[in-house]
Order: structure tokens, then sequence, then C-alpha cells
């Protein structure tokens, strides 16, 4: 008889276990923030994907593939991997000789409950105030178990 | 009595054929290919607080796979002691500086040729921290023969739960500035990861690390996955996995 114990000597035929998909979305209005001078002027939103959809409480260790569309940066469809960080700048005019550009930042994170997508709008330059766009942020969350 | 036994020994025969004619045992061989996890390990290293004015310090902690080779890798880190859990690649904000602006803690995991992998971070805050992790090895599509680490865990691939099903998984070359569009025809935004080689100015530097948003140069639609080298001077190595997973 194949005694099947054994084969729990290595891993190696583990995959990445497939748990739930979900869409997402977060809208940052447009405002105006201020030249940076001390304070950094920012706004942000937090989009939540609840981890226990499907019933099932999850730890905080899940593993996750973000894809999102920035629709100031992405054409309408096209994603990219959130893969942990987003940063730009996006060059808005310039004023005195200087660029008037705003600056996005996004990443991911697990609590207890929910896969959070933070998104935030910032002016990081001292020189000029700048008002960005309205910014619509859209994608979905592949979670996934993984074996921790 | 006769008719009896030849009946009986026509069923065992007819049964005995249905157990050992391949084509009548009805399990379902998977259609794609899966991540094969090669090894996971979970640790933790300090990192001092950074300086003023945005200076930063660095905190890392390696491990060495014995497998000759780098591999590719998902991973997580938390700074305060597992309640919550940041994806590789992500960053930590915590305050501003009065001249650098806003001030974070990074995470990242790199491979090395030589088997060596590392966790680190680097931070600009004005906290020190103690970074927990927890990686997952994962075999490259390249990958050499290897033993995979050794875990305690059962074997945990079962028919009852649903794996990351890979449809296309390659390695690439793209030229300095140079990209490539990889169709897949899925008609339908799928599931993707992508690792590139290091973009150290050492030539002999191999060393994988994961990358993502807007400096990854990927991007994906319901047809093709675009790739592009952000480097004007040195070429890259991509490795790109997309799944059938939507």
């Amino acid at each position: 008889m194949l005694d099947f114990t054994k084969l729990a000597a290595t891993s190696a035929a583990e995959g990445l276990q497939y748990y739930d998909v979900q869409p997402f979305g977060a809208t940052l209005a447009s405002q105006t923030l201020p030249a940076f001078s001390g304070t950094l002027h920012q706004y942000s939103a937090t989009a939540s994907v609840p981890k226990n959809r499907l019933g099932i409480a999850l730890t905080p260790t899940i593993l996750s593939s973000i894809l999102i569309n920035f629709d100031n940066d992405q054409s309408a469809g096209q994603f990219i991997n959130l893969a942990g960080q987003y940063q730009k700048n996006f060059t808005v005019g310039s004023s005195g000789g200087f660029p008037v550009f705003y600056e996005v930042t996004a990443y991911a994170y697990n609590d207890a409950n929910n896969l959070n997508i933070v998104t935030t709008v910032s002016n990081p330059s001292a020189v000029n105030a700048v008002t960005p766009p309205t910014i619509n942020v859209t994608g979905k969350a592949f979670l996934y178990l993984g074996p921790f | 009595m006769l008719q009896m036994v030849l009946r009986l020994l026509r069923g065992i025969t007819k049964l005995l054929m249905s157990v050992f004619d391949p084509s009548k045992i009805q399990i379902t061989v998977p259609q794609f290919p899966m991540d094969q996890i090669i090894g996971v390990k979970t640790g933790s290293y300090t990192v001092a607080a950074g300086g003023p004015g945005g200076a930063a310090t660095d905190g890392s902690d390696e491990f060495q796979t014995n497998f000759g080779d780098s591999c590719l890798f998902v991973g997580l880190f938390s700074v305060d002691n597992g309640v919550s859990w940041y994806t590789n690649g992500s960053i930590f904000p915590n305050g501003v500086d009065p001249t650098a602006g806003q001030l974070t803690l990074s995470f990242a995991i790199e491979s090395d040729v030589d088997g060596t992998v590392s966790a680190s971070s680097q931070n600009f805050t004005r906290s020190a921290y103690t970074v927990l992790y927890k990686i997952a090895l994962l075999a490259k599509p390249d990958q050499l023969p290897l033993k995979p680490l050794p875990t305690t865990d059962i074997l945990s691939y079962k028919s009852n739960l649903n794996y990351m099903k890979i449809v296309l998984d390659n390695v690439i070359t793209l030229p300095p500035s140079g990209s490539q569009v990889i169709p897949h025809n899925l008609g339908y935004v799928p599931n993707f990861l992508f690792w590139v080689g290091s973009d150290e100015s050492t030539p002999s530097d191999n060393r994988i690390l994961f990358q993502g948003g807007a400096n990854s140069g990927a991007v994906i639609d319901s047809e093709n996955l675009t790739l592009t080298n952000s480097s004007a001077s040195r070429s890259r190595k991509v490795y790109y996995r997309i799944y059938a997973d939507a």
C-alpha cells in the first residue's frame, strides 16, 4: 500500500491556493493642495476588500495580487499590478518657470478583516499650489492563501 | 455451476481490466500548471530610526536556500507584530519631514543567483522597527534542478481547493528602453505577476526583484500584457506569469 504520509516530506507540489477575487473602487475628488511648507498637504481614499466574503475567517497573512487602474494614468481597460507600491508625479502646468505637479501614491495592506488599498494625492512641491483632477481608482484584488 | 464460475471469472476480468485500463481511471489531470512552492521562510530583522532630513537607515535578514540559483517569490511584512501585513514592495508611511516630505519604511525581497534570498527595509521614518516577514519561494520556468527546502507541513495539494492556474510562464530579455507585447488572448483581464532582474551596475549581478506600480513597465488588458524596460542603458531579464484566473 502506498503510504501517502510520505508525501509530506516536502512542499514541492504545493501551489498558491486561489481563494477569491473581488472588484474594488475609490474616488479622490479634486481638491486644491497648497504648496509644501513643512506640512504635506494631501488627501486619501481607502478601498477595502473584505476577506471573509466566502464565509471563512482568514488570517491577516493572506497573499494578494492587485490589478489597478488610475484613470488619470492608465487608459480604460488597462491595469497595472500594484505589487506593493505605486508612486508617480503628474505635471499639470508651470508657474514662474517651475513645474506644477501632484503626486499619487498607493499601497496595500492586510488587517484582520480586509485587504485595504490606500491611494493618496499630495503636493510635494514647495513652490506651487496645485489642483489635481478627480481620480477614479478601480481594480480587482486576487486573494490567495499561500503556504503560511 | 460451471456457468456461474465462468460468469464470475468474466466479471473479475472485466473489473480488473477497468482498473488497469488508464482510460477508465476518472482522475482529472490539471489542465494548467501552477506555482510550485519550493520553500517557505519566516523571520524578522530590526531597522534603526532614520535621521533628520530624510536620511535613511537599512535593515535586512538573508538566508541561503542552497538552490545554487535564484528563484521567484511572494511575501508579506509586518511592523506591528503580525496584526497587519504589507505586501512585498509596499511602503509603510509614518510622519512628514519639514524638508523631505512624506517619510516611509519600505519592504523588499531579493533573490540572488548564489542562492541567497534577502528581506530588507529602507527606513526614512523617525521610528525604529522590528519587521516580521513571510516569504514563499516559487520555482522559475528555467529553474535549475534543486531539492526543495524541507518543511514539516503536510502536502497540502487538495483537489477541493482552487489553485492559481498558469496560462503563460516565460522569461524574456528586454533591450534598453525596449518593450514587448505578449498576447494572451483570454478576452478578459487576467491576474499576472512579474519579476525583473536587478538594475545594479555590476554586470554579474543576477538578482531578481519584484516590481510593480508606476515603475513596473507592465500593463495588461483583455488581450495583451505589454512589458517595457524603463532603463535606457541596460537590458533586463523579465519573468512574467499570466494566470487563467480573473
